[in-house]
C-alpha cells in the first residue's frame, strides 16, 4: 500500500440527516480542489442496496486505489460499509470511515455554517489518516493442538475432562501425588451437603476413560516459554525431567489455606483449631460432641488480608449442620461478621442451619471475640452487637473458618508464570480481564480458572475450568491461527507496534509500560534494542507514548499521519499551527523529516 | 482439528433462549466451537439486563460497552443467527432433535433500513414510533404497537422504505439438538411487602428503575434529582427488600450489595453534598475485588452503613420526603429518618418462561430457578442461580462447554 495511491471519496447524504445541515455543494467543491483526491462522488444512503459497492465501483474504476467514506460513525453503520467493500474486494486496510453524522451532523444542527467546515475538516483529517495508513505486520502461528492444564484441583480436573472429551490433547501436571486438589481435604462439600467423592469421582473416571488426557502427578513445571499457540513447557518431578509443547495454559493452581497463626490463640492454646482441621476429623470421626464455636473472618477481611474468602461461610455452616446431626445436645454458635451465602443454594444452607438449632452472634470487626480457657479452651466471651450486651459461650472447641490465600505475593515471586505474561494483582490473585472475559488474561493463549484467580466454591471452579476450556480449545482447534485475531473481545486486533532499530536508544521504557509484556530488550549488534513480541502485542499503544524518541509505533496510526491529521483539522494555510506542529513530527516520526517543506499543510 | 462433539454432527444446531450476557456467551463459544445456533431474545436487542446498566461494578465502567462488543461478535458469527422480539412458542421432541417453534412479534420499522432520521417520530400523532434505548447501535425507531393507530402516515414519511406496518407476526421452526436457557431476571412485584411503600410515592424506587434514573444518558443526565424536580439530599438504599424473605422470594439475589454500592458511590460522586445510607442485612462481597471496592471506594468517601431492616417506609404528608422506621442496633431505638429518595434493592426474580411447563425439556424448576436436568438441556446466567456479569459470563461458556462434551447423556 503506498501513500500516493489514488483517494476515492464517497459522501452520504443519509437522507437529510447529513446533507441537511452540512452544505454539500461546498464540501464536494473543497474537496474537489483537493488535489489528493482522484474522485468526490456522493450517494443517499450508502448503507442500503448497494450503494456504496456500485458508487466504489464507478470511481475506482479499472485502477483501484483507496477509499474514503464521509458518512456515520463506525459503530453505527460505518462497520458495515466497511464489511460491504470488502466483500467487492476491496480490502479493509485501504478503507477509512470518516465520521461527518453523529459527531458532526447531528451535534451541530443548529449551526449549519460550522458543521460545513467541520465536516470539511473530519473528511480531510480522514483522508489524511488513510494516505499515511501502513498495515501492521501479522505473522502466523501452528498451533500445537495440545492444552496444558496446571492444577489438578477441580478446576483444573474440569477443564482437563472439558477439553479431553471434546477430543483435544491434555496434559494434565499435578504437584502432589494425587488428583482432587482441596477436595480430598474436605469432609462434605457446601452447597447442598454433598461427599467429596460424588464429585471426584466422575471426574476421575472421565480423566481414566478418556486417552486423550495425560496425567502427571508428582510433578511440576519448571519452565514455560512461548506465547499463545506454542508454548514450550519444561516438567520436573522426582523421577527426571521431560519437554512438552501445548498451544494453550490453563493455570488451575488454586490457593492454601490461610493457617490462623495467632489469632485467638491459635497454635497456644488447645481446642482451637482451624477450619481445615475440622475437616479432617469430620472426615473420619463420625461421632464429634460438645459445644462448638466457629469464629469467622479469621485473618481475612482486614487490612492484611482486604477481602472475602468466599469458602469460609458456607464451610462453617455445612459443618455447623453436621455437628448437630451428630450431637443435637450440642451447642454450635457461628460468631461471624457478614454471613456471605449468596445465591439460593447457600442462602438455603444458612436456613438450614438456623432451622438445626445454630446459634449465630454478630460482632464487629474493632471488637474481636476473646478466647477462655488456660491449658484447654472453655469458652469465649463476645459482645453481641445486635443484642448489644457481652455474651460468654461455653466451648469445648473453637473452629476458626480458614480463608485461602494465593499461593504467591509478588510477580517476583513466581518466575515462570511471570514468563508468559500471567501477573498478580495487588492480592496476589492471578489477575483476569474484567467481566465477560474473566478466565481470560492479559496474556493470550493463558487462562485461569479456580482459586488461583479469586477465592470460589467448587462448583464455581468447575464451572470456570469449564470455561477456560472453552477458551482454549477455541485456539487450539485451528492448526493455524494469525496473531491479529487473538485478541479475545475483538475480533481483529487494531494494531502491531514496531521498532525502529536504528532511533532505538535501548531504555527499555516500553517494556516497562506494555501491560501485555510484548515488548522487551534484545541484544543485537548494536546493543541493546526494543523487540515487540507480534503474538503478544495487542496494539494498545502504550509504548509509543513511552517512547522518549518516537523509535516505537503503531502503523496503522504513526505519528506521521496523526501530525498530519491535526494539520488538517485546521483550515489550509494556518502557516502558525502547522509550523509548530513541524517541529513535532520531526522529532517523533523519522520518515517527516525528508517531506518537510515549510509547513504547507498539503502533505 | 476437527472437534470431537460426542452429540451428533459438529453442525447439530443449538437453540441459546435470551440474548444476555450468559446467552451471548454460551452462543458465541457453542459457535466458535463450530456448532449452529439460534439465539433468540425477547426483546428488541441483544444485552440484557446488563447492557442497561449506567455503570458496572467493580470498575465503575459504563455496562454497555463490554456487553457491546461481545453483541457485536454474535452479530457478526457466520453461525449464530439472531431472532429478536421472538420467543419459543413450542418445544416439540423427536429422535434426539427437538423442533423449536419460535414466534417472532413483527417490527414494522425494519431497522437495518431505518436511518434514524425521525420523520416517522414527527409524523405520528398518538406517540407510537419510539427510539430504541440509547445504547443500541445503530439507532433506529420502533412502532409501540399498544398505540399505533395504523394510519400509515409514517409509512409514507420515511425516506428509505422501512416501513411496514402490515408485517405479520411469524413463525419459524428450527430442528435443534439441545436448548441452553439463559432468561435472565426481572424485577420482582413488591407489593406483597407492604413495609417498603413500593408504588405509594414516585420516590420510592426499584433499584433497576433508579439506575436508570441517576444515568448519564438517562433522563437527569446524571444528577440525582426527586421526581418534583428538587435535587435530592438523602438517599437510602434498602438491602434485601424483597430477597431473603419468606413471603416473596427466600434466596439471596447475590448482586443487590454491590449494586447498592456501585449507586451510592455514584449518586455520591456526582452530587458530594448527598447523603447515602445503605440498610442492610448482611453485606456480601465475596467477589473478584468487590471487598476493596467496599472498603476504598464506598467506606472511604462517606457512604453511612447501617445494619438494619428498616420495618416501614411512607411518604411524608405535603410532599417532606419519605420516612424510614428502623431500628438502630447502636442505641437499640426505634428510630424514623427522613429521605428525599428510597432505593428498594433486591427484588430479582428469575424468569422462568411459561412455555417451558408442560414441555419435554428436561428441567426442573421447583426452586424458581431453571435446573436443567440433561444433556441436552442447560440452563446459565441469572435463571440458574443468582449471578452478575462475571458469573453468567463463566456460567454461559461452561454450558456451551457442557452441550459439546456431555449433550444427549
Amino acid at each position: 500500500m503506498k501513500h500516493t495511491d489514488p483517494v476515492d471519496c464517497i459522501l452520504c447524504r443519509c437522507h437529510g440527516e447529513i446533507d441537511g445541515v452540512v452544505d454539500f455543494g461546498q464540501l464536494q467543491k473543497q474537496l474537489e480542489d483537493d488535489s489528493r483526491l482522484r474522485s468526490v462522488s456522493v450517494g443517499n444512503a450508502l448503507c442500503l442496496d448497494g450503494e456504496l459497492e456500485s458508487l466504489a465501483e464507478c470511481a475506482g474504476g479499472r485502477r483501484p486505489g483507496k477509499v474514503l467514506i464521509g458518512a456515520c460513525s463506525f459503530l453505527a453503520r460505518g462497520d458495515a460499509l466497511i464489511a460491504g467493500l470488502e466483500n467487492c474486494g476491496i480490502s479493509r486496510d485501504r478503507v477509512f470511515v470518516a465520521d461527518i453524522r453523529e459527531g458532526c451532523a447531528w451535534l451541530h444542527a443548529d449551526r449549519p455554517g460550522k458543521a460545513t467546515r467541520k465536516a470539511t475538516d473530519i473528511v480531510r483529517m480522514g483522508m489524511t489518516a488513510l494516505r499515511h495508513r501502513e498495515v501492521s505486520a501479522d505473522v502466523n502461528i501452528t498451533v500445537q493442538p495440545r492444552v496444558l492444564v496446571i492444577g489438578g484441583g477441580p478446576a483444573g480436573m474440569a477443564a482437563a475432562v472439558a477439553a479431553g472429551r471434546a477430543g483435544v490433547a491434555v496434559d494434565l501436571v499435578e504437584t502432589s501425588g494425587q488428583l482432587g486438589g482441596m477436595l480430598n481435604r474436605l469432609s462434605r462439600v457446601a452447597p447442598g451437603d454433598r461427599s467429596a467423592e460424588a464429585i471426584l469421582t466422575p471426574l476421575l473416571e472421565a480423566i481414566q476413560a478418556i486417552p486423550m488426557i495425560r496425567v502427571h502427578t508428582g510433578t511440576r513445571v519448571s519452565e514455560i516459554r512461548g506465547s499463545a499457540g506454542d508454548f514450550d513447557v519444561s516438567l520436573a518431578s522426582k523421577t527426571g525431567s521431560a519437554r512438552l509443547s501445548a498451544g494453550a495454559v490453563i493455570v488451575a493452581t488454586g490457593a492454601k489455606p490461610v493457617l490462623p497463626n495467632g489469632q485467638y490463640r491459635y497454635g497456644q492454646l488447645s481446642g482451637v483449631i482451624s477450619g481445615m482441621e475440622l475437616e479432617k476429623i469430620l472426615k473420619v470421626d463420625r461421632s464429634v460432641g460438645g459445644n462448638t464455636v466457629f469464629i469467622q473472618c479469621a485473618d481475612v477481611r482486614n487490612s492484611k488480608r482486604p477481602y472475602c474468602s468466599a469458602i469460609c461461610c458456607p464451610a462453617a455452616l455445612k459443618n455447623a449442620i453436621r455437628l448437630k446431626e451428630i450431637d443435637p445436645g450440642a451447642e454450635v454458635t457461628i460468631v461471624h461478621r457478614d454471613i456471605m451465602t449468596p445465591g439460593h443454594r447457600l442462602e438455603a444452607d444458612y436456613r438450614r442451619a438456623t432451622a438445626a438449632g445454630g446459634c449465630f452472634i454478630r460482632f464487629a470487626p474493632e471488637n474481636p471475640p476473646r478466647i477462655e480457657g488456660d491449658n484447654r479452651v472453655t469458652g469465649i466471651r463476645v459482645t453481641d452487637i445486635l443484642a448489644g450486651r457481652e455474651r460468654h459461650l461455653k466451648a469445648d472447641r473453637v473452629v476458626l473458618g480458614t480463608a485461602v490465600e494465593p499461593r504467591i505475593k509478588t510477580d517476583r515471586d513466581d518466575p515462570v508464570m511471570t514468563a508468559i505474561g500471567l501477573a498478580a494483582d495487588t492480592h496476589g490473585f492471578y489477575r483476569v480481564q474484567p467481566f465477560l472475559h474473566t478466565v481470560e488474561t492479559d496474556a493470550a493463549g493463558v487462562f485461569v480458572c479456580g482459586t488461583a484467580r479469586w477465592p470460589v466454591m467448587v462448583d464455581g471452579a468447575m464451572a470456570q475450568g469449564k470455561a477456560a476450556a472453552a477458551k482454549a480449545m477455541d485456539l487450539v482447534a485451528h492448526p493455524v491461527r494469525k496473531a491479529s485475531r487473538l485478541i479475545g473481545f475483538q475480533a481483529v486486533r487494531f494494531a502491531c507496534a514496531r521498532v525502529s532499530p536504528t532511533t532505538c536508544s535501548g531504555c527499555g521504557n516500553c517494556a516497562a509500560v506494555c501491560p501485555y509484556n510484548a515488548c522487551g530488550l534484545e541484544k543485537t549488534e548494536h546493543g541493546l534494542r526494543a523487540a515487540v513480541n507480534p503474538v503478544r502485542c495487542m496494539g494498545c499503544g502504550s509504548c509509543t507514548a513511552a517512547c522518549p524518541n518516537g523509535s516505537i509505533s503503531l502503523p496503522e496510526l504513526g505519528a506521521t499521519a496523526m501530525v498530519r491529521m491535526i494539520e488538517n483539522a485546521f483550515t489550509a494555510g494556518n502557516l502558525t499551527v502547522s509550523n509548530a506542529l513541524n517541529g513535532v513530527a520531526d522529532r517523533s516520526a523519522p520518515g517527516c523529516r525528508d517531506r518537510r517543506n515549510g509547513g504547507v499543510v498539503n502533505q | 482439528m476437527a472437534l470431537n462433539t460426542p452429540a451428533g454432527d459438529p453442525a447439530d444446531p443449538v437453540l441459546v433462549v435470551g440474548g444476555g450476557v450468559a446467552g451471548i456467551s454460551a452462543a458465541l463459544d457453542l459457535a466458535r466451537a463450530g456448532r449452529s445456533v439460534h439465539l433468540v431474545e425477547r426483546g428488541g436487542e441483544l444485552g440484557g439486563q446488563t447492557a442497561r446498566l449506567d455503570k458496572l461494578y467493580p470498575t465503575d465502567h459504563c455496562g454497555f460497552c463490554p456487553v457491546w462488543s461481545e453483541v457485536r461478535l454474535c452479530q457478526h458469527h457466520p453461525r449464530v443467527t439472531i431472532y429478536t422480539r421472538t420467543t419459543v412458542r413450542e418445544l416439540l421432541p423427536g429422535d434426539g432433535f427437538q423442533t423449536a417453534v419460535l414466534q417472532q412479534t413483527p417490527n414494522g420499522i425494519d431497522p437495518l433500513r431505518c436511518v434514524f432520521c425521525g420523520r416517522c417520530a414527527r409524523e405520528c400523532t398518538e406517540d407510537a414510533v419510539v427510539p430504541t434505548p440509547p445504547h443500541v447501535n445503530p439507532p433506529a425507531f420502533r412502532i409501540e404497537p399498544s398505540r399505533c393507530t395504523r394510519c400509515g402516515r409514517c409509512s409514507d414519511a420515511c425516506p428509505t422504505g422501512a416501513i411496514d406496518i402490515d408485517r405479520k407476526a411469524t413463525e419459524t421452526r428450527v430442528r435443534v439438538q439441545g436448548v441452553i436457557w439463559a432468561t435472565g431476571f426481572e424485577a420482582a412485584d413488591l407489593s406483597p411487602a407492604k413495609e417498603f411503600g413500593a408504588g405509594s410515592h414516585p420516590d420510592i424506587m426499584e433499584a433497576l428503575a433508579f439506575e436508570e434514573w441517576i444515568a448519564e444518558a438517562g433522563p437527569n443526565q446524571g444528577r440525582v434529582r426527586c421526581h418534583d424536580g428538587r435535587p435530592a439530599k438523602q438517599v437510602a438504599f434498602i438491602q434485601c427488600a424483597g430477597a431473603r424473605d419468606r413471603r416473596l422470594l427466600p434466596q439471596c439475589n447475590a448482586v443487590c450489595c454491590m449494586h447498592a454500592l456501585k449507586q451510592a458511590r455514584w449518586v455520591k460522586r456526582r452530587n458530594p453534598d448527598c447523603g447515602c445510607v445503605i440498610f442492610y442485612a448482611d453485606l456480601r462481597t465475596e467477589g473478584h475485588g468487590y471487598e476493596a471496592y467496599y472498603r476504598n471506594g464506598a467506606l472511604k468517601i462517606g457512604i453511612e452503613m447501617v445494619r438494619a431492616r428498616p420495618g416501614m417506609v411512607y411518604p411524608l404528608p405535603g410532599g417532606d420526603g419519605i420516612a424510614v422506621r428502623y431500628e438502630n442496633t447502636l442505641i437499640r431505638q426505634p428510630v424514623m429518618e427522613r429521605f428525599d429518595m428510597v432505593v428498594l434493592n433486591g427484588g430479582l426474580r428469575p424468569v422462568v418462561p411459561a412455555e417451558i411447563d408442560g414441555q419435554s425439556v428436561a428441567v426442573n424448576t421447583a426452586s424458581g430457578f431453571i435446573e436443567a436436568v440433561s444433556g441436552n438441556s442447560r440452563s446459565c446466567g441469572f435463571c440458574k442461580a443468582p449471578a452478575d456479569v462475571e458469573v453468567s459470563a463463566v456460567h454461559g461458556s461452561a454450558a456451551a462447554i457442557e452441550m459439546l462434551t456431555e449433550g444427549g447423556r
